[in-house]
């Protein structure tokens, strides 16, 4: 069955040959969004199931029971792994406060910020 | 010259010849990797230091963490997966360094157990054996 990857960061092991396949920084290969791979049922449930990947054909869809009703829960949390958001910031980056760090670890305002702010002041 | 944070690594697992993300973790750590010896001491060595030389072969060690376990989680399935159908997997660690540095390494055997306590979110113990050795930055 067929999955088509809906990431940017996800890469390939080592001597992985595939067209979908560039090489990035210190030689590691990753997946380009979108490419389209053959998997087996278990591979197929855990790569959507993780927000990795979507269903590319009807035997994946047919075996990926429900994805689309949890398909935004599941990207968002997928988003909150992939930026290290923290479990007391996860509600502020849901609501769009923050959409992550800057390199001293502080949060990075989000487009929400500054309401969450007025509400503050107001409350 | 640089002391890396560990606060973003990544540490991945492959599912079907994609490496993603497993969430959750709270450390880990890497042991027991070392260039194997014998004892190459004899009876007219001179002084009293024992002697050892090189076999050729190295062991890989172990990679080790800790998570938040959480069995919705199918990065975590994927780990128990491998409890019930054991099988060879790729894994890598990609660190905060400037380039930044992924060791990709195949862990032949793994462990898995939890521990739950009142005072604490559920949390996973995992350890995977190495076989062959993890790819260092050179």
């Amino acid at each position: 069955m067929k999955i088509r990857l809906i990431r940017d960061d996800l890469n390939a092991p080592p001597g992985t040959q595939h067209d979908g396949l560039e090489i990035r920084a210190g030689g590691v290969l990753f997946w380009l969004r979108g490419t389209v791979i053959d998997v087996e049922k278990r591979g197929a449930q855990l790569l959507v199931g993780n927000g990795d990947a979507e269903p590319a054909d009807d035997e994946a869809e047919a075996v990926c029971v429900g994805w689309r009703d949890k398909r935004d829960r599941v990207l968002l949390a997928r988003e909150m792994l992939a930026k290290g958001i923290e479990p007391e910031d996860r509600e502020a980056f849901r609501q769009g406060v923050m959409v992550g760090y800057d390199d001293n670890g502080d949060p990075i305002p989000g487009p929400n910020a500054e309401r969450a702010s007025d509400d503050e002041v107001s409350g | 010259m640089a002391k890396i944070k560990v606060k973003g690594s990544i540490i991945k697992i492959t599912i079907s010849s994609v490496l993603t993300a497993i969430g959750q973790i709270t450390e880990f750590s890497h042991d027991g990797a070392e260039s194997e010896t014998y004892d190459a001491t004899t009876i007219d060595t001179s002084g009293a230091g024992k002697e050892y030389s090189q076999t050729g072969y190295s062991e890989g060690g172990n990679f080790n963490f800790t998570m938040f376990y959480d069995p919705d989680l199918a990065t975590h399935q994927a780990l128990t997966d491998l409890i019930t159908t054991p099988a060879n997997v790729v894994c890598d660690v990609t660190f905060t360094d400037a380039t930044p540095t992924t060791s990709a390494f195949t862990a032949a055997g793994i462990s898995f157990g939890m521990t739950g306590a009142m005072n604490d979110g559920l949390k996973a113990n995992v350890g995977m054996k190495i076989t062959g050795l993890m790819a260092y930055a050179t």
